[in-house]
């Protein structure tokens, strides 16, 4: 992994954001800290949204580092009121986290083996004729596999090695190589991550979740094949959103590799000969790896024990290490504690928002305040649907969002007299789409522990692309969703 | 196996003449409790919906330390307004007799408890806000039948904020709301059966006036210093938009 750091220039809107972006901080910290407690919160919740919204402008304005800021949220939640010491500690023993250690020794590993270059020199000679090929192959990378593991997690932390090392390959991390095309590798990754998930219902157990309350609250059976047929195109138009709107935001050169840099990658790749011992045994380890991923459900009738997700990925980091099986020492190995220390940071404030009940309240006022009842479909499907899509944003656990979420907006319909599945399938069909910040999903700090794109990158990318999907779930509303019967 | 045999037919007639016996009762079928504060003291609101015995009596749960302030029927007609106070070895609780038997009714009743907002210092670890008081509210179903839904809400004091529920969990039935500016925690525990015991808390808590000051003097102070400390960013800011217009 590259260790290269390359200074950021910034734009002059980022500079006033940098200067402006503390004192605006600790002016809604001091609010918050100050102000009456609305109705329907209790003083814990108003300060897990008022550290959360400090961190929010910070990180977004890098008006501090990332790393700093997280350690002033570390704490804030306890000394103001917003989360309880001993949870927000705990944060650091989370599956993420060690998701994230354990993810980095792995790409450690494929790296120090040479593998995870031969990987990455292959992909590019193959398919990279252009940074675009490169690109929209990983996305479709993102795609199969969604259908054979069913975690995001295990997902990005299996990507992570080969994105690191096609940005590499392409001198990303160079003093004058292209960053934009470090970003697009990164958040397209992230984003091929969370948006494939919402094709495929058992990709993520929310899903799974959200079906149920479907059937038991409306009596409709959704099947596996009937949410393929309704989400999958809505879930490869978005990906082409995404890769066309990334295009956009962050031009690459995209020229078509040049001959001679490719004829040069060509001859790399050729020499590297046979695959060496080294090579061999992180490809078996790596194998083990994604196959116990893949196979969770069966651990129990294949071996007689579970392993989870976590612990998987642990495992392999540990035969990474192994004597005469593995090829890494600790020294070798580069986790980043920055990204760590950030992580836990943005974990924290995540979950101090969605345990105290900030979450559920601003979801119950917004459909209040806008009196959604009264609504006509098309109105009603659109700001629900535009609800749905950005409740991610104070919800950070799927599953609290899925039982809060579904089971009301299966009401509204009710109590609007329309067909309930009509909003709440396709409402279902963007839990998934947790893409705008850091710390709304896993697969989101292990793509920003890369280091390629900023909190407001992501961010601005993040909602470009959302817009895009409602924009196409509210036309499939009327034509391919009536089409096959939905709505 | 004669002992087996011993055990299982005790525990039939035991069952057998409960299910019999709570039957004689009536049935209490929503009990909802509104606690507000009258000082250290508590003012329990109560509205129930039941179903009346073959006598026309209507069981009701007594609370420790109180003593019935009020009652009123929404449905159905009360002979008298005065509850009959019932002790059965450890079980006490009150009965009201209806002029209706075997029929629904809805009653509203008051209670004065002593004591009930008699605070204690949170239990707090580690780094915390200070002055968090903890109000705990426990019930116990001391009527000899099961309550079928129970719901409960406890108000805050004046002056103090609702820290939290102790407890909380956003997938559970809690609910934080306002009512005239009075704040209130609530739960629905559902079924609580006779001799149940529930418990509820929450924590209040009152910022001391002189602290909203110092977090101002410290936000407003820390900005300012800021502002002076990275003005050089402002001014890179400046020429390269000078720089840009001028390219």
């Amino acid at each position: 992994m590259s260790s290269v750091k390359v200074k950021k220039i910034k734009s002059p809107f980022e500079l006033k954001m940098t200067y402006f972006g503390l004192p605006l901080a600790l002016l809604i910290i001091a609010c918050m800290l100050t102000m009456p407690t609305p109705a329907g919160l209790t003083y814990s919740a108003k300060m897990a949204m008022g550290v959360f919204s400090f961190a929010i402008i910070l990180w977004v304005s890098d008006a501090l580092p990332t790393y700093l800021t997280s350690l002033i949220v570390i704490v804030l939640l306890p000394l103001t009121g917003g989360w309880v010491e001993a949870d927000v500690l705990g944060v650091f023993g989370y599956e993420v986290i060690w998701l994230m250690v354990a993810a980095f020794i792995i790409t450690s590993g494929m790296e120090k083996s040479g593998l995870a270059k031969r990987l990455a020199l292959f992909l590019i000679t193959k398919f990279g004729k252009s940074t675009n090929l490169i690109l929209l192959c990983l996305m479709v990378i993102n795609l199969l596999i969604a259908f054979v593991v069913p975690s995001t997690t295990a997902r990005a932390a299996m990507l992570l090695p080969i994105v690191i090392l096609v940005a590499d390959a392409f001198g990303v991390n160079k003093e004058d190589g292209d960053k934009n095309f470090g970003k697009l590798l990164a958040l397209q990754g992230l984003q091929a991550n969370n948006l494939t998930t919402a094709a495929i219902v058992t990709a993520t157990s929310s899903q799974i979740l959200a079906i149920g309350f479907i059937k038991d609250l409306t009596g409709s059976d959704v099947s596996w094949g009937k949410w393929f047929l309704a989400s999958s195109p809505i879930a490869v138009l978005t990906l082409l959103a995404s890769y066309f709107i990334g295009k956009m935001m962050f031009k690459t050169e995209n020229k078509e590799a040049s001959e001679l840099k490719l004829s040069g990658l060509k001859e790399e790749y050729k020499k590297l000969g046979k695959m060496s011992g080294m090579e061999k045994r992180a490809l078996v380890i790596f194998a083990v790896t994604v196959f116990l991923w893949s196979t969770d459900t069966l651990h129990i009738s294949m071996f007689g024990f579970q392993l989870s997700l976590v612990m998987v990925a642990i495992l392999s980091a540990a035969l990474f290490f192994m004597p005469y099986i593995g090829i890494l020492n600790w020294k070798e190995s580069s986790i980043p504690w920055d990204l760590m220390i950030f992580s836990c940071g943005a974990y924290s404030a995540g979950l101090a928002l969605n345990d105290s009940g900030v979450a559920s309240w601003a979801l119950s006022s917004i459909f209040t305040k806008l009196g959604v009842q009264h609504m006509g479909f098309l109105k009603l499907y659109a700001v629900v649907i535009l609800i749905a899509t950005f409740s991610h944003m104070v919800f950070t656990s799927k599953t609290v969002r899925t039982i809060i979420l579904i089971p009301t907006i299966i009401s509204l319909g009710q109590a609007a007299g329309v067909n309930p599945v009509a909003l709440a399938l396709p409402a279902a069909f963007t839990i998934a789409d947790t893409i705008t910040l850091p710390p709304h999903c896993k697969p989101n700090l292990i793509y920003y522990s890369t280091g390629y794109f900023n909190v407001l990158e992501q961010l601005t990318y993040g909602v470009l692309v959302l817009l895009a999907k409602w924009a196409l779930l509210i036309i499939a509303s009327f034509t391919w969703f009536k089409f096959i019967g939905i709505c | 196996m004669r002992k087996l045999v011993i055990c299982t037919l005790f525990l039939l007639l035991t069952l057998g003449w409960t299910s019999v016996y709570a039957s004689d009762f009536g049935s209490i079928d929503t009990y909802y409790e509104q606690v507000k504060p009258n000082d250290e003291n508590g003012i329990i609101n109560i509205n129930i919906t039941g179903k009346t015995n073959s006598e026309g009596e209507f069981v009701i749960p007594m609370h420790k330390d109180s003593e019935i302030g009020e009652v009123e029927s929404v449905k159905g007609t009360l002979v008298s307004k005065e509850a009959n106070k019932i002790e059965m070895g450890d079980m006490k609780y009150y009965t009201l007799q209806f002029e209706n038997k075997e029929s629904e009714v809805e009653l509203h009743v008051l209670v004065n408890q002593e004591d009930t907002y008699k605070t204690k210092d949170s239990k707090q670890k580690g780094t915390f806000p200070g002055k968090i008081k903890t109000v705990k509210y426990k019930f116990v179903n001391t009527a000899p039948v099961a309550i079928s839904n129970y719901a409960l809400e406890v108000h805050v004091p004046e002056g103090f904020e609702l820290y939290n529920i102790i407890g909380f969990d956003p997938e559970e039935p809690f609910e934080v709301a306002a009512v005239d500016n009075s704040k209130y925690g609530k739960f629905t525990f559902g079924e609580v059966n006779a001799g149940e015991e529930t418990e509820f808390a929450i924590n209040i808590y009152k910022q001391a006036g002189a602290v909203k000051i110092i977090i101002w003097i410290i936000a407003i102070g820390m900005s300012i210093f800021f502002l002076i400390k990275k003005k050089d960013v402002l001014i890179e800011a400046r020429e390269i938009s000078a720089l840009r217009k001028s390219s």
